[in-house]
């Protein structure tokens, strides 16, 4: 039942359920340049997800520790990544006004030599509420993080995801430094593949996060912990779709299976936050600095 | 212990909630559906005209989400020449659309000018008044019954350069949106 929860949460979550329903007009009613722009905020989305909640302490403690977290996170969807100015490439279409991303309002409609070009209508949605679990296992003062949901079947959609992270605290090579310092590197890997029978209805993706992080941590009193760190990181979604042109402008790669890859906005991020142990039990909330303002807030059981 | 445990699985519900809220996030999406409607006219005059009929089920983005269709409404309508014989004019270009019964108008227009090539690759947008669109928004609220439509194209007093017979192909457009739920 709880595994079932999670499942129809995260896959409606992500939207991918909606994505298929759309079928007709939304990503499927878009050639691959101007699919990319409109997913775009969802690639950058996967990547802010994915990419947060790897730390609360950069100790990692010699001897044997595993810990295992929920994770609840508020991202907010900035009003830059909410519309995009659309290039459709056919001839008499130019200079047109912006058009909503897959996260912005109304889909706009142009007038040009072919008639209507139509673009899909986003979720108009500004923040999304989402989570997480997973486990850790330490020894040596290195961690090693991981994330899995196996793959299911749900709606006619195939999804999962998994993701390592490994991280080295580097006090035991520096003695008498004041705080903790840790090094972190964590993937992620999200995908999902429509399965039913309808050939119009096709999408699959494939959405790779990366992320690398210094992150450093004071502990007062062995409860109150302070934490902050920088991390690079990446998104890709690589993904296939079967193209209807519903506005009947490209029949030259109209139904037919397309690809695209689109990369998202994520680069660099700052984090600072805090920590309460009560015995086994962590709670930490951190605010994240990145191309989508974060809100992460854990609770762990660390034995 | 226990009850730190106690409490720790007291907030995992929590959290699984809180995750919960995302999936009512979206109460609905919205789709625009384009429907493009070829229609040729042709004969000897003085007047030509033909009439096409289409349904909504025609298209597959209705047709995929028709168990999750909440309302329809007019969003916008052009008409463009695709051909026609060479010169062709008349005194009058006039697009309709019908209900499905192909009798009751929803809207008629003439357009600005009764020359078939000056719509070739120009496409007119059709503005239609309040009273137009509220009559096509109330004819598409009952979907389930009223998803077709007839559309018409008649030229009056139709000349051309070359000719009789005279011809004149012409494109309709509508764009309507659907409103699901999720």
């Amino acid at each position: 039942m709880l595994r079932h929860t999670i499942t129809i949460c995260f896959i409606l979550l992500l939207g991918l359920k909606t994505i298929h329903a759309q079928a007709g007009v939304s990503l499927t009613a878009l050639p691959p340049d101007e699919a990319n722009e409109f997913a775009k905020p969802m690639a950058t989305f996967l990547g802010s997800y994915f990419n947060s909640g790897g730390y609360y302490s950069a100790d990692v403690p010699n001897d044997f520790r595993f810990k295992f977290s929920i994770l609840g996170m508020y991202i907010l969807i900035p009003e830059s990544q909410q519309s995009f100015t659309p290039n459709p490439g056919v001839e008499g279409y130019n200079d047109l006004s912006e058009t909503a991303t897959i996260t912005g309002n109304k889909g706009n409609v142009y007038l040009g030599p072919q008639g209507y070009i139509s673009y899909p209508h986003g979720f108009d949605v500004a923040s999304l509420p989402s989570a997480i679990y997973q486990a850790a296992g330490s020894y040596y003062g290195t961690e090693l993080l991981l994330r899995f949901f196996p793959t299911i079947n749900v709606s006619d959609v195939e999804t999962g995801f998994w993701g390592l992270g490994l991280k080295h605290n580097i006090n035991q090579w520096f003695t008498d430094l004041p705080v903790d310092i840790a090094v972190q590197l964590m993937y992620n890997n999200f995908n999902f593949e429509y399965v039913g029978n309808n050939p119009k209805n096709y999408v699959k993706s494939d959405s790779k996060n990366f992320a690398v992080n210094t992150h450093a941590s004071k502990t007062f009193e062995e409860m109150f912990i302070v934490y902050g760190g920088l991390q690079y990181e990446s998104s890709s979604m690589d993904m296939d779709y079967y193209f209807r042109d519903p506005n009947e402008l490209y029949p030259q790669i109209a139904d037919q299976v397309l690809s695209t890859s689109i990369d998202g906005d994520n680069n660099f991020r700052f984090t600072a936050g805090g920590a309460i142990k009560f015995s086994v039990i962590v709670f930490n909330v951190d605010l994240n600095v990145t191309s989508q303002f974060t809100v992460v807030g854990g609770l762990s059981l660390q034995l | 212990m226990k009850i730190l445990f106690k409490s720790f699985f007291v907030v995992l519900v929590i959290a699984i909630g809180f995750g919960s809220i995302s999936c009512d996030q979206f109460e609905n999406l919205f789709l625009n559906l384009p429907i493009k409607k070829e229609i040729t006219a042709s004969g000897n005059g003085p007047n030509i005209f033909e009439t096409e009929a289409f349904c909504l089920s025609d298209y597959d983005s209705y047709n995929d989400n028709i168990d999750d269709v909440e309302a329809i409404k007019y969003v916008a309508a052009a008409y463009f020449t695709i051909t026609s014989t060479a010169g062709l004019q008349g005194t009058g270009i006039i697009a309709t659309l019908y209900k499905g019964d192909g009798v009751t108008p929803l809207f008629t227009i003439t357009l600005p000018t009764a020359i078939a090539s000056d719509y070739i690759n120009n496409p007119l947008k059709i503005e239609l008044t309040n009273t137009e669109i509220a009559l096509v928004n109330e004819y598409l609220a009952d979907y389930q019954n009223n998803d077709c439509f007839v559309a018409e194209l008649y030229v009056a007093n139709v000349s051309g350069t070359s000719g009789p017979p005279y011809s004149i192909t012409g494109q309709f457009e509508l764009v309507v949106e659907l409103k699901l739920k999720f």
